[in-house]
Parts: C-alpha cells; structure tokens; sequence
C-alpha cells in the first residue's frame, strides 16, 4: 500500500483514478465473494441437501416441502439478514473511526449494545406479558438514548469532545450493564435470561421480516451516506482543514456519531450485539485499497457483510448441531485479525 | 513526608470502624454485644457466634485483602503508565486472570487451590502484555483512549471465549460462571491463607518501588535524570500489579472499579508522592470495598447484591467524571 | 379365494405403506391448546416427535414408551452428547437408541428438518425460533411458569395417547406414598430440604422430586421453605442457615460430574466454615445425601427411587428430633 500512497502525492489527480479504479475492482471482488459465500451458506447445513436439490429448490421446483422451507426461509434470510448487519455494522464502524480519529473505536465497546440490553431487559421485567415483536424496536431506541445520554455529558465541554465520547461511552456501558445485572436479579429470573439469550445473537431466527426491515433501512439511509462523504473527508484531513473548508465541525460531528449510533441500533435490533465488525471492516477495506470516502465507505460495507455472513455460516456449521452465535465468532477471530491488521499499520499512521 | 502521614491514623481508625460495621451488619441481626462477645469469648455452640467468627469475621478480612490489593495495584499502574484511567479491570488484567482461572478450575477441572493466585497473576501478565502491546502498536501509541480500548477490545474477546466454551459444554462450569460475577459470598479461606503471601509480597515490592515511581510518574526524563532505570522499575511494578491484581481475583472475582477509584481520592488528600499513595490506596481501598459490600448487603435486604455489581454502578459514574476532569 | 378379502388385503397394505412412508401426512389430527395459547393441530398418533428439552420432555416420552426421533440433550460432539440424568433413570441414551442429537440451545433447526418430526414438544427456555420450528411441523410450547412439571407430563401423555401408561406408573407411585405414610409417622417429622453449589445455598419449594415426595407423604417442612413462592427458588444466605435445619435434611451431588456427597459437604463448609456444628440434622448424623439425576428429572421412576430412598432411610430407624 505504502508505494501507491507515495505515487498519490507525486503524480496527483491521474494516479487518484487509478487508485479508484483499484478500490472498484476490490469492491467487485468483494460482491463476487459476497455472493459466493451466499451460495456455500445455501448449500450449506445439517439438513442433507445436493446442489441439485438447492437448485430446484431455487427455480421453483423443491424435491420436498421441507427441502423448500430449509432453503427460502431458513438459509436465504439468514444470509441476507447477516450480510445487512454486517454492513450495518462496518457503516457505523467506519463513520465513528473517521470523526473520533480513533482507529480502536468500535461501536459494540462504548455503550451501544448495553443500552440495547438494558432497554430489553427492563421491558421483559417491567412487563413480562408483552409480545416480542416489541423487543426489536426496544432496543434500537435503548441504543439510541444511551448514545445520546453519552453525547449529551461528552459534550459538555467543546475540547477533545470526540475522544471524551468514546471514554465516557466505555464508563457508561459498565454503569448500564451492572444495573442490567442487577435487575436480573430482581426480576423473573427465567425471562429476563430469556430476553438476555434473544440479545446474544439472533440471526438464527432471522426471516423474511427482518429481510424487508432492513432492506428499508438501508434505502432510507443511503442518501444520509452521500451527504455524510463530503464532511467526513473534510475531517479526515484533520479539524483544521476541516473548517478551513468550510465544516462546521462540532455540529458535523454530533450528526455524524448520531449517524453511526443509527447505523449500529438497527444492526443491534436485527440481530443482536456482534463486537469488532465495526472494529475491523474499516482497516480492512483501508488495506485493501485506498480511496476516497465514498468508496471506503462502499467496500467497508461489502468487507463488514462477508466476515458477518462467514461468520454466521461458521458458527452454524462447524460445531453443528451445536450452534455458535455471529457475536461469538466474529468476536473469537476478530481480536488476532485486529492485532495483525494494528501490528503491520505500525508505520502508517494517517488514519 | 512525615507529615504526609498525619492523617493515617484517622484513616485506620475509620477502617478499624467500618471493619466492626462491616461485622455487625447482616442477613441475620444480632445483637452488638453479642457480636463483641463472639470475638472475645467464642462458644462454638451458639448458632450467632459462628456467624460473625465463621462468616462475617473472614467476609471482612476478604474484603480489606481484596480491596487493599487492587487499590494498590490501580495505583501503581496509574503511575507508571501516567495514564489516570488505568484500573486493573479497565485494562484488562482482571479479566486475563478470571479467563486464566476459570479456564484451569473450571473447564479442566485443575483442583490445587494453592495455585489458584500464581495462575491468575499469570492471566493478567499475558492480558497486561497484550492490551499493552496493542495499544503501542495503534496510531498514537499507549495514550489512555489506545488502552482504554485495547482492554476493553481483550475484554470482550476473553468473554466471548468463555461464552463459546461454555455453550459447548454447558455443564462443566455453571459453577465458575457464579464466581465470574465477582462476590465475597462464599469466598475461601484456604485460598486466602494461599493468595496472603502473594500479597504481602506485592505490596512489600509497591512500597519499595514507591520513591521512583513518583518520579516517573511526573515524565520519563525526570525519571531518566534522577537515575532510574525506566525499564527495570516498569517491569517489577508490573510484575507487583499482576500479583496483587492476581490474588485479589483468586479470592473474591473480578471486582472493577476499585483500583481506579481509590487512587484518585487518595492523590486529592495526599498529593503526588508514592510512597504516600501507596499507603493510603491500601488502607482506603480496604475501607472503600468494606462498605460497599455493606451497601451490597443491607439496600436490598434480604437479598443480596454481587459486590461486583455495586462497585461498577459506583465506578461507572466516576470513570465518566474523571474523563471530563481530568481529559 | 374371496375377493372381498383380497381388496382389503390390498387396501392394508396400501395405508401402512402410506404410514411408513409419509407418516406426516394423512393423519387424523386434533385440535389442543399450549402453554403460549395457541391452538395447535396435533397429530392423534405422532410417530416422529423431535423433543427439545431433554430432562423435562425426552425422559417423560421416553418413560411413556414413545422413542423420539431427536432430542436435545448437552454436550460439544456427537461422541459426547447426552440426554441429562436419562441414563440413570430410563437407561435409554444417544449411544445406544435411534434419538437423533439436535443440539444445545438454540437447537439446529435444520436438523430438525432433517428428521421430517410430525411433532415438535418445546419450552420457553429453548431459544429456537418458533416461527421456523412452526414451519416444520406443529409445535407445543410448554412453560414451566404456568404449569408443574407433573401437569406437563400427563399433558405429554395425553398428546402422545399414552394416558394408560401414566395411570400405571401414577398408581404405582400413590401405593409407594401411602406405604411411606404407614410406616412412618411422617407429620410428626420434619423434613428439611437444602441446595449448595459453590458460591451459595439455595432452597426449592419444592425440591424437585425429593420435595413432591416430601409433601405427597405429609411431611412437616420449615417455615423457611413454606414461605417460598410454589415453583420458585430463593438463594440462602448462610447467615440463615438455622431456619433450614429440621430433623432431617435431604440435599443432592451431582454424580454426573464426578462428584459425591463429600462435594456437597465441601461447598458447605466452604459456604460456613463448622456448618455441621450449627445443624441439627448434621450434628445427628441425619444428614441424606441423593444423586441429583434421581432427584431431578421429570420421571416416574426417579420419583419411585427418590420414594424407596425416603422410605428406608426414614422408615423404621431412631433419631434425634430437633428441639423445637
């Protein structure tokens, strides 16, 4: 990567396109294995299936009954489920690397999914009788007011605010998950571990629904993306230039985190806390290609589907009939990708 | 200096104090005068002096050990790392030495508790090395954000084994997933007739290290200047952080929030110098866990709090004020 | 020869090839209510019924005479998979039946497809999506909050057409509880019951199979344990330990995991130091040590041997009542 960076400031706007041109290619590449890994999940699984059989399945034509439910609404859902969290995940990931500056911040570590837990747990013990439809929604907006509970004290002084967010997020989390513990306590003990299982990882349960949820998702923060890449490549050449080009930075940056915190409660509600997605989609796709941060953007999303739909694939198949949550998995093998991805950046310390 | 320890008798004097709080309060009231009698003139027979010479004479002596330990141990790695939000649970140590000891008792069924403290200091030096190493390698190096997330980044990665070895054999340790919550309930003797050499042996070498770290702590090149070997002093306050941190898990659990806490209220009293600091962590730490397990058992009576749980919804909220404070 | 015969012959051979084959479809259905209050269309004779709880519903059918055809059970491979206290009490297990593993919790879902169930049996505490076991095949959800164990098992029994059986097994416990009660003078004695694990004391009410024994056969039992909600559990704090004590008490070991009665003591002394000093039941040598798979799975012949143990260590012996 290294070279190519140093032929960026020699040659400029020439060699840009072709560092472009390379993040595209990665990008395709990325979607081609995407789908491939869609396909091995399809074909994948304890339930004894031939490539044929996935195929007429696939064209309208399944061997038998059960052989149709395994594939539409078991495996497919599934894997279009963990893909979108994937990106939902990486999407946030990179957003708040970018405006904290900080290359260890992962949204799973300052207060998201605690909030999320807090906010389900409290519904389960304050009312056990509602339906679990209700837990989806409880706890995208726990997430959401325990993210603006920490913007709100983070920003009380203008200076260092972003780093201040991050360390009082970490602060928050720990407070919010000893009362969660405490009211586990408290409560129905049966229900609340009940609720407390639904979090720790769910896209086993993912179907049609959840496909269709965060398919609207997506659509409706897509344009909030494009507006965000012009602000975010202003911050990533550092606050001054960012206001020198005209970023009103303090009110940027709260848009921003509120963004990344949107991002990662929908993936939290879909299926659960998955830790390091946000962590390590980001460096990844960096050291896959440089670009701008459109594309950066682009392919952390593509990098942050394929680990979680390999994940998830891993987590079902390798112990089966024992079944490994995403959250697991991603979080087992996210921590030495992480360390190698760090140790080698050592020399390159632009973000 | 000497003046410096002025105060100290009026903080062994509250602890002395809380420690007979701590004795008089329980599930089960008895009266004080009985209380005072089981320590006098024990009769075995009668059903109130055992508890308070069976069970609430060791919770209390657990509870100074433990939070002496890890007081010690925060300061000590606030010190050397010139990093205020260093804490042995927020970088990571605690949950290396819980990782260590449940996976050799739990999951291996491993039975001699006279290793239990070696095996757990051995956790927190392998995590200790590991967030340290990460957060040096990151962009920027070890400033308190880099290892703040580094520990947490361990930390979850040490939980999620635990999680995965436990889902794949959910019967082997229900047990250990108990102790994971970090209580004085039911906590060991013989583990702590085992872990009190370690400790006093951690606190002997933090004394001893007390002067130089002082200097450190105010920048490497004071410390270069005044002579001291920066590496040699790093690596034996680390090896006291890990033994002190390690004995304090293997008796009670992890329990965060202490060692970050206690330094902090000390330093306000006693200003910058170790061989203060030291001291006075140990002692306050002791008082500061023996009430919090008193609020852990009397808020909610008669159910019991996880003394884990009341230290993190303490710890939690200063934590946040310390990052507005002092960053 | 008889034509009239011979298409009967015909028409027999066709249903039972149609019931080997396809036994999910073409078969009389019926309508029941489960525990989440849905109405589900069970079949009248299931014939593959996959079990997701292994102590609570596996060891009942079993028991009943019926042989699912998955189960859940615990463990991390096929090799070391089992179904929770079955060997101690039905003897029948995954190494030696045709029960297929499905899993932990969450269960493999398409595992369960794999076995094409006609019946799915589940409690609240399976974590696998109901909306996909649906799918499958119908569903009972069973919640051990809105219901007793006992009243799931005759649920179970009735389900699987096997009410006889139970009335067998259930008259053969009734003349097991009034022999207690004839030879021993049980109102006059009270029976504590006590858990320890490694961190703290708990107490049931009741205590599984020791506890329904205990109360079928009138027992007098601590004010302590009465005072618990039915079906719950409270921890005990050690400090309390006295209002556990009674003339008798009967606690549990796991003997699946290697351990004896002497880990039970061990978590006790480790809990209070001289315990055995503060209890009655302990000072007497009145303490009753148990095997846990006995003591707990939802089985009739774990409550017959929890009965016989009552009945011979209780049953005609001297022993030091507790002043009261």
């Amino acid at each position: 990567m290294t070279p190519q960076a140093t032929i960026v400031s020699g040659f400029g706007g020439q060699v840009t396109l072709l560092l472009h041109m390379r993040a595209l290619w990665v990008a395709s590449l990325m979607l081609a294995l995407l789908l491939g890994i869609t396909a091995v999940a399809l074909t994948s699984g304890t339930f004894p299936l031939s490539l044929i059989g996935v195929w007429e399945v696939l064209t309208g034509n399944p061997p038998t009954k059960t052989a149709g439910i395994v594939v539409w609404e078991f495996r497919l859902p599934r894997a279009i489920v963990s893909s979108f969290a994937g990106a939902l995940f990486g999407l946030s990931g990179a957003i708040l690397q970018n405006v904290t500056r900080n290359p260890l911040a992962d949204p799973s570590l300052v207060g998201i999914s605690q909030g999320a837990s807090l906010a389900v747990v409290s519904l389960v013990v304050a009312f056990p009788e509602v339906s679990q439809f209700y837990r989806p929604v409880t706890a995208f907006f726990g997430s959401l007011a325990v993210a603006a509970l920490i913007q709100w004290i983070a920003m009380q002084r203008s200076d260092g605010a972003t780093m201040r967010f991050i360390l009082v997020g970490i602060g928050i989390a720990a407070f919010i998950s000893s009362i969660t513990k405490a009211m586990l306590t408290y409560g129905d003990i049966e229900q609340a571990q009940e609720a407390l299982g639904w979090l720790a990882g769910s896209i086993h349960a993912a179907g049609w629904d959840e496909v269709w949820s965060l398919t609207v998702v997506f659509v409706a923060m897509v344009p909030l993306l494009f507006w965000a890449i012009r602000p975010m490549s202003a911050l990533r050449m550092g606050e001054d230039v960012a206001v020198g080009l005209g970023v009103k930075v303090r009110r940027t940056r709260i848009i921003l985190i509120t963004l990344s915190v949107a991002f990662a409660a929908f993936g939290v509600a879909a299926v659960g806390p998955l830790g390091f997605v946000g962590l390590i989609a980001p460096h990844l796709s960096r050291r896959l290609a440089h670009s701008g941060i459109g594309q950066h953007l682009l392919l952390t999303s593509l990098v942050g589907a394929v680990m979680v739909a390999l994940a998830d694939l891993a987590g079902r198949v390798v112990f089966a009939p024992i079944q490994i949550p995403a959250g697991i998995v991603t979080a087992i093998l996210g921590v030495p990708v992480f360390l190698t991805l760090i140790v080698k950046s050592q020399y390159n310390r632009q973000l | 200096m000497t003046r410096g320890f002025a105060i100290m008798p009026l903080v062994l004097a509250a602890l002395a104090l809380g420690f007979c709080w701590h004795i008089a309060v329980g599930a089960k009231s008895v009266p004080l005068v009985t209380v005072f009698e089981a320590l006098t003139n024990y009769d075995q027979s009668i059903f109130d002096h055992a508890v308070i010479y069976n069970l609430r004479l060791p919770r209390a002596i657990f509870a100074v050990v433990a939070g002496a330990s890890l007081s010690v141990a925060g300061a000590l790695m606030q010190g050397i790392t010139r990093n205020p939000l260093a804490d042995p649970g927020i970088l990571g140590l605690m949950i290396g030495a819980s990782f260590a000891v449940v996976m050799t008792f739990g999951y291996f069924s491993f039975s001699q508790v006279a290793f239990m403290p070696l095996v757990a200091a051995g956790g927190a030096l392998v995590a200790a090395v590991l967030v340290w190493g990460i957060a040096l390698a990151a962009p920027g190096g070890a400033t308190p954000l880099t290892l703040v997330l580094s520990g947490a980044a361990i930390s979850t990665f040490l939980g999620a084994i635990i999680t995965m070895v436990h889902l794949l054999d959910e019967d082997s340790y229900i047990e250990m997933r108990v102790w994971l919550t970090g209580s004085l309930t039911g906590a060991r003797m013989d583990i702590l007739y085992w872990a009190l050499p370690w400790v006093v042996g951690g606190m002997a070498l933090a004394l001893t290290l007390a002067r130089q770290v002082t200097a450190l702590a105010m920048g490497e090149d004071t410390a270069n200047g005044l002579g001291v070997d920066v590496v040699r002093l790093k690596s034996l306050a680390m090896i006291s952080v890990v033994v002190l941190t390690g004995s304090a898990v293997s008796i009670v659990g992890p329990l965060g929030f202490i060692g970050l806490v206690i330094p902090h209220v000390v330093r306000l009293f006693v200003g910058a110098d170790y061989r203060l600091i030291v001291p006075y962590s140990a002692a306050v730490g002791a008082l500061y866990l023996l009430l919090i397990d008193i609020v852990a058992r009397i808020v909610l009576a008669p159910i019991e709090i996880s003394t884990g749980i009341v230290t993190a919804m303490l710890g939690g909220p200063f934590f946040v004020w310390l990052v507005r404070a002092r960053l | 020869m008889n034509p009239f015969s011979l298409r009967s012959l015909a028409v027999a051979a066709a249903l039972a090839a149609a019931a080997h084959l396809t036994p999910a479809m073409a078969q009389e259905m019926r309508i029941i209510t489960d525990d989440t209050g849905t109405e589900v269309s069970v079949p009248v004779r299931p014939q593959r019924i996959v079990s997701l709880h292994d102590s609570k519903l596996t060891i009942p059918l079993i028991e009943l005479g019926i042989i699912p055809v998955g189960s859940h059970g615990r463990g991390d491979s096929e090799a070391t998979a089992f179904i929770r206290s079955s060997a101690a009490v039905t003897g029948v297990d995954f190494d030696n039946s045709d029960i297929t593993w499905v899993g932990g919790k969450p269960a493999d879902i398409e595992k369960i497809a794999s076995l094409n169930p006609d019946l799915i049996l589940t409690t609240t505490w399976q974590s696998a999506d109901l909306d996909q076991l649906r799918a499958l095949a119908p569903t009972v959800v069973f919640d051990y909050t809105k219901q007793t164990e006992w009243e799931i098992y005759a649920m179970i029994a009735d389900i699987v057409g096997a009410n006889d059986k139970l009335a067998v097994m259930e008259r053969r416990y009734q003349s097991q509880i009034a022999l207690i009660r004839e030879v021993i003078d049980t109102e006059t004695i009270m029976v504590s019951t006590l858990h320890a694990q490694s961190k703290s004391f708990f107490a049931f009410n009741p205590y599984f199979n020791i506890g329904k024994v205990l109360l079928d056969a009138g027992f007098q039992r601590p004010a302590a344990i009465e005072a618990i909600p039915e079906g719950d559990r409270i921890d005990v704090s050690a400090e309390a330990l006295q209002e556990f004590d009674g003339d008798f008490i009967m606690t549990t070991y796991r003997s699946s995991r290697q351990q004896y009665p002497d880990a039970v003591t061990g978590y006790m002394e480790s809990l209070f130091p001289g315990f055995c000093v503060q209890l009655h039941a302990c000072r007497e040598g009145q303490m009753i040590y148990l095997s846990r798979a006995e003591a707990a799975a939802t089985s009739y012949y774990a409550l017959g041997a929890v009965a016989s143990s009552i009945l011979t260590s209780l049953g005609g012996r001297d022993f030091t009542a507790m002043p009261r």
